[in-house]
């Protein structure tokens, strides 16, 4: 077995509140509590859970856009918080980012070509605009869409637009935060084929938050449950929505309205 | 007329002014409620869900043009004054939205805001309505609600919030609830409690809920009868559980296969490829003549492009606005 690709040992990350009195300490919030989990490189781990579980300041961490309080977030073996600026600078191209919403993660004041190229450094005008065609053809827009702005795109499109720029540095890892539960079904499911497609061709490996345990089923091969901060569940995808051992899941999957009989339709329809 | 329904829309038509001229953002909607029924308008973006909503409550965008007719309880909506609509918004129509901390205004207590209806509706003194605004928190199970009066919006938590914007909806004792996408913004345990709360708030107080949402599974748990959507009309209508088990519709069939199902089996070790619709939604402003969903429909033949598709019965009470519908059975 060869090393994974992302290593997350023992995370905690605690913000302070806002002190309450003067003589008091301010209150601290534990967002995680010792988080670790192992991706093997080509693989999706799909984070569940519920708002304040601590899945989008894991994602913080992963990304390096914040420092944890203590633990190691290694990917490809190098400590991402004992990084120099200079270093993570670099280091960057290996691991990109989508987020949840294709309004807001998109200037719109800028061409959708040069918010494609924007995560590439020390690359020539020429060889950004061949890369920017080669990321917007492999999520099915055209080279020519460089040249639009966002407004001028749906809101699926834009998450196209968006999944482009996190492709063009060619990363081994993707982070994506509730990349598709802003979209309507039909679009849904167009940008989840998309998902799967890429990772097949390049070989990516997903961090996948979701809160939506269908999704999450449909992307990812493992699965961590999240609830206040920890870990509560990990596993095979299959293994953990099917046979649930811990009551948060099995509280999650019964939440869930697509685990109602009505769901389990015939496949014909 | 006694036997008159709640609420009556037929033939609801508006026509929104555009970047690219006038566009029909409905065309034609038809739909009946009852007192105790529930109805769900389902659809993507854009199909006119929410627009249907809007002109029911007279929220309409400036310069839209309505034509057909919305009755509530023998009351003409349309050509209803700006204060006659005031009267009714609040009191006989009680609103829920998808953003709870929107709705609520963030300078005033929650108990000011629930009381508020039923000091300008219901004429009660300052101190009645309190006492009200308390009992109608304790009903829609707040946690520590004597405590929660004076608290404000950013207090609570989103689903709490939510339940006092649904208190303040039920304030006058409304005989029509119109809930759009009220549990969209909430985590998914939370959204199955507020959805349990709506549906027992209906079925004891015996009012109307009109429900809008874009989730099949949301509709699956509150609504007895469905409206689905696309392109500015209705496509197929009928009771929720026959929908469900006889798929009839086209776009709705896409809608369903589009859905991620939980436990599919792996191939290869991977899910299979979910089914897409092809193409997208046509722009409001050059919406097909004939059946709106004829340029994405893989069963789309001349005569659909010609005129709007009649309904077809496909079962009891159900129907699909589609010429084909009959022969889908053997062709899908």
């Amino acid at each position: 077995m060869t090393a994974p690709l992302l290593v997350v040992e023992n995370l905690v990350k605690r913000y302070a509140l806002p002190r309450e009195s003067l003589l008091k300490p301010a209150p601290v919030v534990e967002a995680l509590r010792g988080v670790s989990f192992a991706v093997q490189t080509g693989r999706s781990l799909g984070i569940v859970g519920e708002s304040g579980s601590g899945k989008s300041t894991l994602a913080r961490m992963v990304m390096a856009l914040e420092a944890p309080t203590s633990g190691r977030v290694s990917l490809l073996g190098r400590d991402l918080h004992a990084l120099s600026p200079t270093e993570l600078r670099a280091a960057r191209r290996d691991f990109q980012m989508v987020f949840q919403d294709p309004y807001g993660s998109l200037d719109p004041r800028q061409r959708v070509g040069r918010i494609v190229a924007e995560p590439l450094i020390g690359v020539g005008a020429t060889t950004a605009r061949t890369r920017v065609a080669e990321a917007l053809d492999a999520v099915g827009l055209r080279a020519t869409d460089a040249e639009k702005y966002p407004h001028e795109f749906s809101g699926g499109q834009r998450q196209r637009i968006a999944i482009a720029r996190a492709l063009i540095t060619r990363p081994k890892l993707i982070v994506a935060d509730e990349p598709v539960s802003a979209l309507d079904v039909s679009v849904q499911a167009q940008v989840l084929n998309l998902l799967a497609d890429l990772q097949q061709q390049f070989g990516v490996t997903y961090l996948f938050i979701s809160h939506d345990l269908a999704v999450v089923d449909h992307v990812c091969d493992d699965v961590a449950v999240m609830q206040s901060g920890l870990i509560v569940e990990y596993g095979p995808t299959d293994q953990v929505l099917q046979r649930p051992s811990h009551a948060y899941t099995r509280a999650l999957l019964a939440a869930t309205p697509e685990a109602l009989p009505v769901f389990s339709l015939p496949a014909s329809c | 007329m006694p036997n008159e329904p709640l609420l009556t829309v037929t033939d609801l038509r508006v026509t929104l002014n555009t970047a690219r001229g006038p566009a029909d953002a409905l065309r034609g909607v038809d739909l009946q409620l009852d007192r105790g029924e529930t109805l769900g308008l389902i659809g993507e973006s854009g199909c006119g869900k929410s627009m249907t909503a809007m002109a029911i409550m007279g929220l309409l965008p400036a310069g839209a043009v309505v034509g057909g007719s919305i009755r509530l309880n023998g009351q003409d909506l349309v050509n209803a004054s700006d204060e006659a609509m005031c009267a009714l918004r609040g009191n006989r129509i009680g609103m829920v939205f998808q953003e709870p901390m929107t709705a609520l205004n963030p300078l005033h207590t929650i108990g000011e805001q629930i009381a508020e209806p039923l000091r300008l509706h219901d004429r009660l003194s300052r101190g009645a309505a309190r006492a009200e605004a308390l009992r109608l928190l304790e009903r829609v199970r707040l946690p520590q609600a004597a405590r929660r009066l004076d608290a404000y919006p950013h207090q609570l938590s989103g689903g709490q919030r939510q339940r006092v914007t649904i208190a303040m909806a039920l304030a006058c004792q409304p005989d029509l609830l119109i809930a759009d996408e009220p549990t969209t913004a909430l985590d998914v345990t939370i959204q199955g409690e507020i959805l349990d709360l709506i549906r027992e708030l209906v079925d004891e107080s015996g009012m109307a809920l009109l429900m809008i949402s874009h989730d099949l599974g949301v509709m699956a748990r509150t609504v007895s009868k469905l409206l689905v959507m696309y392109g500015g009309t209705v496509v197929e209508s009928g009771p929720t559980a026959e929908v469900f088990a006889h798929l009839a519709h086209p776009y709705t069939r896409g809608l369903f296969a589009a859905r991620p199902r939980m436990g599919a089996a792996r191939v290869g070790g991977r899910k299979p490829r979910l089914a897409t619709i092809p193409g997208r939604v046509p722009e409001l402003a050059d919406m097909p003549a004939g059946c709106p969903f004829a340029d994405r429909c893989a069963w789309v033949v001349d005569a659909c492009r010609a005129a709007p598709p009649p309904p077809v019965v496909v079962g009891p009470a159900h129907a699909a606005y589609c010429l084909r519908v009959g022969e889908l059975e053997k062709l899908a």
